[in-house]
């Protein structure tokens, strides 16, 4: 399998499909002669002209808007918001009409929209740039929400997303872009609502989507030292919400901790652990736990942004906690 | 002042008692060391004597019923009127009851500044109906088998006790016969291992019909559980050449004044000579490998519904005659329920005998702490060859299980090799 980064692997996944399908056009801000502002988009306008990416103003309304009413007649729109930041404009748009839209029509129409954009914070972007925002989204009945931590996943998910009929929010992340990992050739789809388990284990299952899957795969490496063995698994989707998947890891593991970038309250990682203690209540030997960022706008400052980010040393040290082998002599 | 009787521990694996019979009613006069009641423990009928004088004021516990270790059966008062008292008294709560239990069954545990006045009751200092911190998922174990979480200790996050506490709480759940301690982890109430009760549909179409378990029956599927579940075993089987022995035996009989010695017998001394020579098979698991230093020989005797394995003391020290003997009485005892506490408690290596059924060879559960089990099959003519001749000789086999975490499979070879030796050549055995 050829190896490649994320971004690469999202450029692919969108130069096949439009290559597919001629319905597919992508638009955004600067996503044509200066092919995005990570990259993603590059060169695609010189392969499928102006018309079919179509640069647009700073105006995120519109921008889903429009994808919004293109998709009603029959379009593919794939939409690019910079940063899940400036989404929060866009978001009337979103959640009042592309989401609502195959339920008021009662079927007859479909807002077959993709949005995507990156999430997370990266290196001091500062308070309003380095949201995690995407879980407002997967509140929404009607949204689909998916995040990939791979190049893999990044390429199959986005292709099935844009071949999906619901509409789609499609949340990279900051600092996965240069992400490197093997991507299958040829035709890869893969299916959406569907949890991974990136690492298979016993004693505790880490729960995880999009970077913070990287995250849990390192706590993984350190707590292997310690004799722990912990189960990642990658969600891959927010909304649909693959729970089997979930518990079924934590049946056998009995302990868990949801670790995601953002913030605590309300924040993914609530709708999971109150998911698995309904579904596995008496599976549990401990409180499901939440490791998140600070409850704070991300701080500017190196220091205090590391301190307010979830880091790897957390998970270790919550998962050693948890069972227990953090005790003088064990 | 009035005294409580307490349920007795009579046996180092009981946890209850039922009341077979009260000797006094309500209102008799009870002297010190009378006998008041006879309890029926899980391997026998024992008789309870009176630690206080005075009249037998309140029967807490009738006669069928059974309670825990260490609970209320009773009370002795030291007056009339105290007994007017008592009776006049609404019945102590649940929460008082244990608590007196509690002081009663484990005296060393108050701490002398808090046993105070004896006359004070020490209501409030603990509170009993205090909430157990447990994960759901120790809670679902310790209900799947049958475990109190009050007698787990648990090591999680604010006490809180996790699977971890309540598996090893599993583990030392086994060799529990042997410790010295009153009232300690074992206290289960209801049998562990229970099995999952089948649907009513499924008893109705065979039949079924639940039958009330003896305790010694309770007993017996408690032990043999925590046997399986815990000992990793393995199993040696060898044949050994009792042809010598047959003759042996059989020259005595008829003889005036020879006592009659059997198979059992001879094997009992052969059994007592080899685990002499091989300490570290006269062991068990106890938490951790424990020798014996006594050679303390069970062998199990089939009684109506269930069995009972009374002990030859000092084996190793006895003569084949006194074997004899002692094996005939106890059996004679076993069979008439009238074994002593003394009769079956202590043993250090167990006998199980099914030749007498034409049994070839079977392989028996270990009667855990101790480490080993012997099953003797039959002892009958076969064709074996000798000296380069096929002839006819009476051949027995015999499987040892062994508790692996005790001792090794070298080392139960060696131990059956010395049976071996004693059991073809007899007159070594009993030299």
């Amino acid at each position: 399998m050829p190896e490649m980064t994320y971004r690469q692997a999202l450029h692919d996944a969108l130069r096949e499909e439009m290559q597919r399908d001629p319905n597919v056009f992508l638009l955004g801000e600067e996503i044509g002669i200066f092919g995005g502002s990570y990259k993603v988009t590059e060169g695609l306008i010189d392969e499928f002209g102006p018309q079919r990416v179509l640069e647009t103003p700073i105006s995120e309304g519109g921008i889903i808007g429009l994808a919004t009413g293109a998709s009603m007649t029959g379009l593919r729109p794939v939409a690019e918001i910079m940063t899940i930041n400036f989404i929060v404009v866009g978001m009337d748009q979103l959640v009042n009409n592309a989401a609502k839209i195959p339920y008021m029509f009662g079927g007859e129409a479909k807002a077959p929209i993709v949005i995507r954009t990156p999430s997370g914070a990266g290196h001091q972007l500062a308070s309003q740039h380095s949201q995690v925002l995407e879980s407002w989204f997967a509140y929404v009945p009607g949204m689909y929400v998916i995040a990939p931590s791979t190049p893999a996943d990044a390429k199959g998910l986005l292709k099935a997303s844009i071949r999906d009929d619901n509409p789609i929010l499609f949340v990279e992340n900051v600092l996965l872009y240069n992400e490197k990992g093997e991507v299958p050739e040829g035709e890869h789809i893969l299916p959406l609502g569907k949890a991974d388990v990136k690492r298979e284990g016993e004693d505790i299952t880490l729960i995880a989507y999009s970077r913070a899957v990287h995250m849990a795969l390192a706590a993984a490496d350190a707590l292997a030292e310690q004799g722990i063995s912990a189960e990642v698994v990658d969600l891959r989707s927010l909304r649909p919400l693959d729970i089997e998947t979930v518990v079924s890891s934590v049946r056998k593991t009995n302990h868990a901790i949801v670790l995601h970038e953002g913030w605590k309250r309300y924040g993914a990682g609530a709708e999971i652990a109150a998911e698995i203690q309904e579904h596995a209540f008496d599976d549990l030997d401990h409180p499901v736990e939440r490791i998140t960022g600070a409850e704070v706008p991300l701080p500017y400052a190196t220091s205090l942004e590391r301190a307010a980010l979830p880091r790897v040393e957390d998970v270790v040290m919550r998962a050693a906690f948890i069972l227990g082998r953090d005790k003088v002599g064990v | 002042m009035a005294t409580e009787l307490v349920m007795p521990r009579l046996s180092d694996t009981m946890d209850s008692g039922t009341i077979a019979k009260w000797l006094k009613k309500v209102g008799d006069r009870v002297e010190k060391g009378e006998i008041v009641a006879e309890i029926e423990t899980d391997k026998a009928n024992m008789e309870m004597e009176s630690y206080a004088a005075g009249i037998l004021a309140k029967v807490i516990v009738g006669e069928g019923q059974s309670t825990g270790v260490g609970e209320p059966i009773g009370v002795v008062a030291a007056s009339e009127d105290e007994v007017k008292e008592i009776q006049g008294q609404t019945p102590p709560t649940l929460a008082e009851g244990k608590q007196a239990a509690q002081q009663a069954a484990e005296p060393a545990q108050v701490p002398p500044e808090q046993a105070g006045p004896p006359a004070k009751p020490q209501i409030g200092q603990t509170e009993p109906n205090e909430r157990i911190k447990a994960s759901p998922l120790a809670r679902r174990l310790a209900q799947e088998h049958g475990i109190d979480l009050e007698d787990v200790a648990g090591t999680g996050p604010a006490g809180r006790i996790t699977k971890e506490d309540v598996q090893s709480f599993l583990q030392q759940v086994a060799p529990i016969g042997r410790t010295e301690q009153p009232a300690t982890v074992v206290t289960e109430r209801r049998p562990a291992h229970a099995p999952e009760k089948p649907s009513e549909a499924a008893e109705g179409l065979r039949g079924a019909e639940r039958t009330e378990m003896t305790r010694m029956q309770q007993t017996i599927a408690r032990r043999m559980a925590e046997a399986k579940a815990t000992a990793p075993e393995f199993v040696l089987t060898a044949e050994f050449d009792m042809t010598e022995a047959r003759d042996l035996l059989s020259s005595l009989s008829g003889v005036e004044g020879a006592p009659k010695v059997g198979p059992n017998d001879l094997l009992i001394k052969a059994c007592a000579g080899a685990l002499a020579r091989h300490r570290d098979v006269n062991a068990g698991w106890e938490d951790g490998i424990v020798r014996y230093h006594r050679i303390n020989i069970g062998f199990a005797v089939a009684v109506e519904g269930g069995l009972v394995v009374p002990v030859i003391k000092d084996a190793d020290k006895k003569t084949l005659g006194e074997i004899a003997q002692e094996t005939k009485d106890l059996i004679d005892k076993a069979r008439h329920n009238k074994l002593a506490l003394g009769d079956y408690e202590g043993g250090t290596f167990t006998i199980s005998n099914l030749g007498m059924f034409g049994i070839d060879q079977f392989t028996p559960i270990i009667n855990i702490p101790e480490a080993c089990i012997m099953g003797v099959g039959t002892i009958g003519p076969k064709p074996v060859v000798v000296d380069g001749e096929v002839v006819v000789r009476q051949r027995m086999r015999v499987t040892l299980s062994c508790d692996h975490r005790v001792i090794y499979g070298a080392e139960g070879a060696a131990f059956l090799q010395t049976v071996r030796r004693f059991l073809e050549h007899p007159l070594l055995a009993v030299l």
